[in-house]
């Protein structure tokens, strides 16, 4: 007996099945954000053409490595976290890692990572989308570069004001030094002022030359908030006694230590400072305290200023928004603070009694070394 | 003749004080706007010039000429000298058009050119008065 089946349907189902597998695969491959998979370990299952890209890696060398092995050192434990999470049940936030490309690039990518579930809803492994931040990135350096110079420019009188003093008493030295019948007691007196001058002077300069020049957004290493509050403090001690400021900083015992760009993070604490002055329009006292809480380091820069109206307090971290006339300030610079702070794993809020001043408190990760 | 020398800048200070003591001036400096008021409403005060600095650490170098005047019987002339303002800055000009300072020297200055400027006024002051 010859029993016949027509598979007609069934071939044409199988065909269609494939169809739609090819159609997801391009659709994945065609992505032009970074798909990547893992099993429940973290190991590479799928790597996209997109990532291939990026990383200069091919699927091929990844499939079977860890997903956490090919991120930047420092943020290996955040990516092998993550995954664990999702694999325990819990939901995760978009996150900032970079991947390290083959030719040992940092680029920057925002993850958002979902688990995949088998039959039987159990987490079988992780699917990871991330957008490639590089270009974002050099965008902000731009604009925390010419947000940069912008404060340099409110900072000109206080410096030229405080390089003329040490000029000024140089110059007379030289002029009394040029007549004759000094006696050599008051020569040496003249040589040490002109000296003197000229170390006070070059310090200014090169302070505000380290201020002045661009950071490299992959400069990140771990550095003490006490040194760089300190260093901010002597930057703006000109600006500070021209607009007769008292600059106060307090400083914990032990190193504050974070992980991150010395100038960025300078920037931060140089912007919120200068926003202070700029609320004291008759002096006061700015105090800024660098501690560590927990595992969290703190730092408060508090004015005795004119205070934040109620109605302006969910405004001030937005780009562009200022109550200075035009020309006196470019409404970015609290904008940049916040953006670099998050950048950094951290936060920044404010609390504000118009009238009375204002305190911003940034919260950042502290180092564990 | 007694010359006050206002600037919290002690080594600015120093170079006023040796170049004026050159020139045969008795010279007393103070370092704040507090301490000029406080030497000026002294019982031993005569002065009959004042050099202040235009941005002092406790007051505006202006806003203590103002007060000098309307808190001390001193009638010295002033020469503002500073390192921030310039000649054509409205704070400058008009306290020089309204009589508030004699004349303004910006720092760095020559000595010949504050020396010019101190025997200006003074002679000035002598014909004004």
């Amino acid at each position: 007996m010859l029993v016949m089946d027509d598979i007609t349907e069934k071939v044409q189902l199988i065909e269609k099945a494939r169809m739609v597998e090819r159609h997801l695969a391009t659709v994945v491959e065609s992505a032009n954000d970074l798909i990547v998979s893992t099993d429940d370990c973290g190991g590479i299952v799928s790597w996209s053409r997109s990532v291939e890209r990026i990383s200069g890696y091919q699927a091929s060398e990844v499939r079977g490595r860890m997903l956490d092995e090919l991120c930047d050192t420092a943020q290996r434990e955040d990516m092998k976290s993550m995954i664990q999470r999702l694999v325990d049940g819990s939901a995760v936030q978009f996150q900032e890692i970079n991947l390290v490309s083959r030719f040992g690039r940092l680029v920057p990518v925002d993850w958002s990572c979902s688990p995949i579930l088998d039959d039987a809803d159990k987490v079988s492994g992780v699917v990871a989308v991330g957008r490639d931040l590089t270009e974002r990135r050099a965008f902000e350096q731009r604009i925390f570069q010419s947000e940069k110079l912008a404060a340099l420019g409110v900072m000109a009188g206080g410096i030229a004001h405080e390089l003329r003093n040490p000029l000024a008493v140089s110059f007379s030295a030289a002029q009394f030094l040029s007549e004759p019948s000094n006696s050599p007691e008051f020569q040496r007196e003249c040589v040490n002022k002109i000296l003197g001058g000229i170390r006070r002077s070059s310090e200014i300069i090169e302070n505000l030359l380290r201020f002045a020049r661009p950071a490299p957004g992959d400069n990140v290493g771990v550095l003490d908030m006490s040194a760089l509050t300190r260093e901010t403090i002597s930057v703006l001690a000109p600006q500070a006694k021209l607009h007769k400021i008292m600059v106060q900083g307090k400083y914990a015992d032990a190193p504050v230590q974070v992980s991150g760009n010395n100038n960025l993070l300078q920037q931060v604490l140089m912007n919120l400072i200068l926003y202070a002055f700029q609320s004291m329009h008759n002096g006061g006292k700015v105090e800024i305290e660098v501690e560590s809480i927990a595992d969290i380091a703190m730092i408060q820069v508090t004015d005795s200023g004119c205070g934040i109206p109620t109605a302006n307090l969910s405004r001030v971290f937005d780009p562009f928004f200022t109550t200075q006339p035009v020309g006196k300030g470019t409404g970015l610079g609290l904008s940049i603070c916040h953006t670099i702070v998050r950048q950094h794993g951290g936060e920044i809020g404010l609390d504000s009694l118009e009238g009375k001043g204002s305190t911003f408190t940034v919260r950042l990760p502290l180092f564990q070394g | 003749m007694a010359v006050l020398v206002v600037d919290d800048e002690t080594d600015v200070c120093w170079a006023l004080e040796v170049l004026l003591k050159r020139h045969g001036f008795t010279v007393v400096t103070v370092e704040s706007g507090a301490a000029a008021l406080r030497w000026l409403n002294g019982a031993e005060c005569s002065c009959s010039l004042i050099l202040a600095d235009a941005k002092l650490g406790d007051v505006e170098g202006v806003d203590l000429v103002r007060r000098i005047r309307k808190e001390t019987s001193c009638k010295a002339p002033v020469i503002l000298v500073s390192g921030y303002f310039y000649k054509d800055d409205s704070v400058v000009r008009d306290s020089l058009s309204t009589g508030l300072i004699s004349t303004f020297v910006t720092k760095p200055f020559c000595h010949e050119e504050i020396m010019g400027a101190i025997h200006y006024v003074l002679v000035e002051n002598r014909h004004g008065n």
